[in-house]
C-alpha cells in the first residue's frame, strides 16, 4: 500500500514535471552545496577530447580575423571579453556591411547549453555552430559562404604557425587544416569560457557576505516572479539544464509583428512557434546591453519590463510586472551576476602573437645557429 | 552651423558611446553627400595620402585637418603600429598610420567610409575617445570617432580595413 502510495506520488510528480516543461521549466533553487564550484568545467564530447594544445589553437583562431573573407572580422570581433564575450550593438553587420538580424550572445557557460542560436534548436553543439557565422549566408557575417573550397584552410596553412599547431592539436587527423579541425578547436576553446564566480555565486556556495540586502532581495524576488522557470539553473537559461530537450527551452514573449523575425517558427514552420526564442543565459548580463534578440532594448531595466509588454498574454507569470523598488531590487541582483574574473581572465583574451609551438622557420634558425656555433672557431 | 552641429550631435547621441563598429546603410536618401555638414565639405576631396610603413617613420607626408583624404593602406602585417590595436585585423586585410599635428587642444573627429577600427596615439597611449558612430545621415561617412586631443604631434592607426584604400578625414569638433 505505501509502495502504491509512493508510486502514485512519483507519478504525480513526474506528472506536474512534465506540465511545467511545457511552459519553461519550474526550478526550485539549488541547494548551496548542489551549486557548481567556481572551476567547475562542462563536458567535452569523447569525440573532441580538450588538450591544452587544442584549446590554446581554439583561441587564436577565435581571435584571428582571417577567419573572414577580407580579414576584417573575428569571432571575437563581435564576442568581446570585457562584454562578457557579448557586442554592444544591436545586431553586428557582416564582413561587407550586410546588416545583422540578432542581437550577439554572450558566451559563457555556452559548453552547458543543449541549443546555441536564438532561433534554431538544431545548433546543439559548438562544433556545428562554429560553421555558421564562417560560411552562413542568413545573415552572412565572416563571408567564406560561396567561396572556393578550402580558401580558409590554405589561408591558415599558408601562415608560419597554423601547421604546426593543428599538427600538434590534431595527430589523429594528421594534423589537417580544414572545415572539420577549425570548429573542433574554436569548440574546445569556448567550452572553456566559464564564469562561475559572480558574487551571486559565492553567495550560493554559502558567503552570506557576497551579496547586499538588496541583491539578496533581488534574488528572492526572481524566484518568486518565477524570472527562474526560464532563466533556471546556474546558467540561467533552460537551454543549460539536463534533460531539457533543445526545442523547450524556445519562450514566446511577445508575437512577433508582421515582417518581423518570426523566431522557431522560421524553422519548424508551425505557427503556433512564432515569435519563440531560445532563453538567453543572463551571466554578466549586465554588460551586455542591448537586450532580446533583436537588440531592440537599449537598457537592462527595459528588458525586466519587456517581459512584461504583451497585455494579452494568457502567461500568469507575464501579467504582473514589477513595481519600481522591485524592479530596482531585481536589477541589483542582475549586476550580481557579473564575474569580474571572468572578463578579465588572461586565459580567455587575444592570444600573444608569438607563437606557441616551434615552428618550421624557427627550427631552421635554431639549426643554422648551432651549425654556425659548431662551425666557429670560438665555438666548443 | 549651430543646426549643423545639432544634426552631428544628435547622430552620436543616438548611438553607444562604446560602439567602434556600426553598420550604416542610408534608407531614404536620394543622394549620398549631397549636403555635408561644415568641416567635413572636403570629404571627398579625394587627396592622396599613402600609409607609413612604421609609426616612427620621419615623413613629411602629414595629414591636414579637414581635408579629404583617398588613403592608401599596406598588408596589416608589413605596417608597425605606435600601440596594438584592440583588433588588429587579420593578414589579408589593410592598414595604415599617418601622423598629423594638432595646434589648438579640443575634440577632434576622425572619419572613414569604412568600419576599421581607428586608433589616435598621443604621448605613446591610445587616447580613450568621447564617443562612437556612424556619420550623418546620407553621407558616404561610415564611422566617425570623437577624440580629446592635446595639441601637438599625433599618430592616427587604421586597423584591419577590407580594402586597400579608405576614405579618411580629420576634423576639428565645432
Amino acid at each position: 500500500m505505501r509502495a502504491r502510495r509512493r508510486s502514485l506520488a512519483l507519478a504525480a510528480l513526474a506528472g506536474m514535471a512534465l506540465v511545467a516543461l511545457v511552459a519553461c521549466v519550474s526550478v526550485v533553487a539549488p541547494a548551496a552545496q548542489l551549486w557548481p564550484a567556481a572551476d567547475a568545467q562542462p563536458t567535452h564530447p569523447a569525440d573532441n577530447p580538450p588538450t591544452p594544445i587544442k584549446i590554446e589553437l581554439g583561441r587564436r583562431l577565435f581571435y584571428d580575423a582571417d577567419l573572414s573573407w577580407d580579414g576584417t572580422m573575428s569571432c571575437a570581433t563581435c564576442h568581446e571579453q570585457k562584454r562578457g564575450f557579448a557586442d554592444p550593438n544591436k545586431t553586428r553587420a557582416g564582413f561587407d556591411g550586410s546588416p545583422g538580424e540578432r542581437n550577439i550572445q554572450t558566451l559563457a557557460n555556452v559548453g552547458w547549453f543543449s541549443s546555441l542560436t536564438w532561433g534554431g534548436p538544431q545548433v546543439d553543439t559548438l562544433e556545428h555552430q562554429a560553421l555558421i557565422p564562417i560560411e552562413g549566408f542568413v545573415p552572412v557575417e565572416m563571408g567564406f559562404g560561396g567561396k572556393p573550397e578550402g580558401a580558409l584552410a590554405q589561408r591558415l596553412a599558408d601562415q608560419p604557425c597554423y601547421p604546426e599547431l593543428f599538427r600538434a592539436a590534431f595527430p589523429e587527423h594528421d594534423g589537417r587544416i580544414d572545415m572539420h579541425t577549425i570548429p573542433l578547436a574554436l569548440a574546445a576553446f569556448q567550452r572553456t569560457l566559464v564564469s562561475l564566480d559572480a558574487p551571486y555565486d559565492r553567495w550560493m556556495r554559502g558567503d552570506r557576505a557576497a551579496l547586499t540586502e538588496q541583491q539578496a532581495r533581488g534574488a528572492a524576488l526572481f524566484e518568486a516572479k518565477q524570472c527562474s522557470s526560464c532563466h533556471a539553473g546556474p546558467h540561467f537559461t533552460d537551454a543549460a539544464l539536463p534533460g531539457v530537450k533543445p526545442e523547450q527551452a524556445f519562450h514566446r514573449l511577445t508575437l512577433p509583428a508582421d515582417g518581423k523575425d518570426a523566431g522557431l517558427s522560421r524553422i519548424t514552420q508551425k505557427p503556433e512557434d512564432a515569435g519563440r526564442f531560445r532563453t538567453p543565459g543572463l551571466r554578466n548580463v549586465a554588460l551586455s546591453a542591448p537586450y532580446m534578440h533583436d537588440g531592440e532594448v537599449a537598457s537592462l531595466r527595459g528588458a525586466v519590463l519587456h517581459h512584461y509588454a504583451d497585455a494579452s498574454t494568457t502567461d500568469a507569470r507575464l501579467k504582473q510586472a514589477p513595481v519600481d523598488t522591485e524592479i530596482a531590487d531585481l536589477l541589483a541582483f542582475l549586476e550580481a551576476l557579473t564575474d569580474q574574473g571572468f572578463i578579465s581572465n588572461p586565459a580567455f583574451a587575444r592570444p600573444p602573437t608569438q607563437c606557441p609551438v616551434a615552428t618550421d622557420a624557427a627550427r631552421v634558425r635554431e639549426d643554422e645557429n648551432s651549425r654556425n656555433l659548431h662551425n666557429s672557431p670560438a665555438g666548443p | 552651423m549651430r543646426l549643423i552641429s545639432a544634426v552631428l550631435a544628435a547622430a552620436f547621441l543616438t548611438f553607444p558611446a562604446w560602439a567602434q563598429q556600426h553598420d550604416h546603410s542610408a534608407p531614404g536618401c536620394a543622394a549620398m553627400d549631397a549636403t555635408l555638414p561644415a568641416g567635413l565639405e572636403d570629404w571627398n576631396g579625394g587627396s592622396v595620402l599613402p600609409t607609413l610603413r612604421n609609426a616612427t617613420d620621419v615623413s613629411d607626408l602629414k595629414l591636414t585637418l579637414g581635408k579629404g583624404y583617398a588613403a592608401s593602406l599596406g598588408r596589416t602585417t608589413s605596417i608597425v603600429m605606435a600601440v596594438e590595436p584592440e583588433k588588429p585585423g587579420g593578414s589579408v586585410s589593410y592598414s595604415g598610420v599617418f601622423h598629423f599635428n594638432i595646434e589648438t587642444t579640443g575634440n577632434y573627429a576622425v572619419a572613414l567610409s569604412s568600419a576599421a577600427w581607428i586608433d589616435v596615439v598621443e604621448d605613446g597611449k591610445a587616447v580613450e575617445p568621447l564617443s562612437f558612430g556612424h556619420g550623418p545621415e546620407c553621407t558616404t561617412i561610415r564611422k566617425m570617432v570623437i577624440y580629446p586631443l592635446k595639441a601637438g604631434q599625433h599618430v592616427l592607426q587604421i586597423a584591419g580595413n577590407g580594402a586597400a584604400t579608405t576614405k579618411l578625414m580629420v576634423a576639428k569638433q565645432p
